[in-house]
């Protein structure tokens, strides 16, 4: 057995904690070994001098404060539970009370914090969508780029609107007479008053969509597509130029139709990406738009684009 | 012998513990005592591990003896009041570079002394003291199985159940412990003799 695996073995040596196997080899090292056996000298006096630390005598009253605590414990676990809630009162329902003040005072502060789900912002009910319109802006600027005026004085040329045209600046005649009645909002196209007016509807407000249709369908997926035509000069490359456009704006190609010699497009596209569409459109020919303006709630728009080879007419 | 007390006891009957704590309080205390080196520290724990003994007691399975079980709730809530008094410990526990001042002028520690013997010059409340702040300067865990083996002479097994511990872990950990204890009385002390 070397120094080192002895010295390890001297603590548990003096306990008597080792095999006698070892005890006799260490027992056997120690008669040679001087630095060993002084180890262990040193070692046996330092248990002794730990020993030696006197036992201390608890202080007085230590008992009768420890069985203090614990008949109150004892008195404590036979209580109700509710007794053990509240009492004693004059400790235990303030506390309750501060604690309840705080937690409808974090909940309030918590609550107030929140930030309005921008969910419910962009879907109004059937009944808002009903009576929305673009503003009066936005579908003066329409008309100026896409002709609306010119396609309202030839409105002869075309069907009538699946569903409500805008209310721009000038009330067609026919349109006059479909002044939604008192009460409703201002804004509201003439279409949505078709059904209201009664025997004052003209062509073009009767073909309208009824209001209980409208109530009855959903905000985006059963509304008729967008009517616009594309006056261009070949409809067949024309088609492939709108694709890239619509690429570009995020839209898909839906459905392709030829008819009359005419390209009709179904697409769909982004409602922000509606507006740079347009313009791309514009670029290639001239466009007339059946509908003006889209209602802003809305997140996609279905557009069906009859490419033509028709000259401008003026 | 505890074994009816504790019975008892556990059924409600406070005379029966008021009995137990009469016959450990003693050993309880001190040993708090000797880990928090505080004596109102181990009061206040003292009477912490009697009341979470009394909360518990139906708990007690017998398996252990009572003194075992009682033992290891002391030593889990003397680390927590140490760890709650750390930074105040380390302040107060002096220091060990410090020259000792005997009845027959200042002793410097750390000199190889060629006298016949370092102790016998020294007052022995004066050692006294610097062995318990030998002690009292041990990681918890040394310190542990130095007063439960050393002051409450409890066998290795009894030391690692009442610390969950292996019983090989126990005496490296022991030799380990003693040998820094040895360490610091010759630094304090000079070469003992």
């Amino acid at each position: 057995m070397n120094h080192r695996n002895l010295r390890e073995k001297l603590s548990a040596y003096i306990d008597g904690e080792v095999a006698d196997s070892e005890k006799e080899a260490i027992e056997r090292h120690l008669q040679v070994c001087d630095a060993c056996r002084a180890a262990l000298d040193a070692l046996q006096h330092t248990v002794r001098q730990v020993k030696a630390l006197e036992e201390q005598t608890p202080p007085d009253g230590l008992t009768r404060r420890i069985m203090d605590r614990v008949r109150a414990e004892a008195a404590d676990r036979g209580q109700p539970f509710w007794h053990r809630l509240f009492y004693p009162l004059h400790i235990k329902l303030p506390i309750e009370a501060v604690a309840m003040v705080f937690l409808v005072v974090m909940g309030a502060y918590l609550y107030r914090q929140m930030p309005d789900d921008p969910r419910l912002a962009q879907m109004p009910s059937a009944v808002e969508q009903k009576f929305e319109t673009p503003s009066m802006a936005d579908a003066e600027g329409e008309s100026r780029r896409t002709g609306i005026a010119e396609e309202r004085r030839s409105g002869a040329e075309h069907p009538a609107a699946e569903y409500r045209a805008v209310k721009p600046a000038p009330a067609l005649p026919e349109q006059k007479a479909q002044e939604p009645p008192a009460g409703r909002p201002a804004e509201s196209s003439p279409s949505f008053a078709v059904d209201e007016s009664g025997p004052q509807r003209s062509a073009a407000a009767r073909s309208a969509p009824s209001e209980s249709t409208v109530l009855k369908k959903d905000l985006d997926a059963d509304l008729p597509p967008l009517q616009m035509t594309l006056e261009v000069g070949d409809p067949g490359s024309a088609a492939v130029a709108v694709e890239k456009h619509l690429k570009k704006a995020g839209g898909k190609l839906l459905h392709t139709e030829t008819q009359s010699g005419d390209t009709i497009l179904t697409v769909s596209i982004p409602y922000a990406g509606l507006d740079s569409f347009r313009t791309r459109l514009a670029e290639l020919g001239r466009v007339r738009e059946k509908e003006a303006a889209l209602a802003e709630n809305r997140t996609e728009s279905v557009l069906r684009i009859t490419l033509t080879a028709q000259p401008f007419s003026e | 012998m505890d074994a009816p007390l504790v019975s008892a006891a556990a059924g409600g009957d406070l005379d029966a513990f008021e009995m137990l704590v009469r016959r450990h309080q003693s050993r309880i205390y001190n040993f708090v005592l000797r880990m928090t080196d505080s004596p109102e520290d181990a009061a206040e724990v003292t009477q912490d591990v009697f009341v979470a003994a009394f909360r518990r007691l139906k708990t007690f399975r017998g398996k252990a003896k009572f003194s075992t079980w009682l033992g290891a709730i002391a030593v889990n809530l003397s680390r927590n009041r140490l760890v709650k008094n750390r930074r105040r410990m380390a302040n107060e526990t002096p220091s060990l570079d410090a020259p000792v001042v005997t009845a027959d002028g200042e002793f410097c520690r750390g000199t190889v002394s060629e006298e016949p013997s370092a102790l016998e010059r020294l007052e022995s409340q004066a050692l006294r003291r610097v062995v318990r702040d030998c002690v009292a300067r041990l990681p918890i865990e040394f310190r542990e199985v130095v007063v439960l083996r050393e002051l409450q002479e409890l066998a290795y097994d009894e030391i690692a159940d009442m610390l969950s511990l292996r019983a090989g872990t126990v005496k490296s950990r022991l030799s380990r412990a003693r040998e820094a204890v040895k360490q610091c009385l010759q630094r304090a002390m000079g070469k003992l003799q």
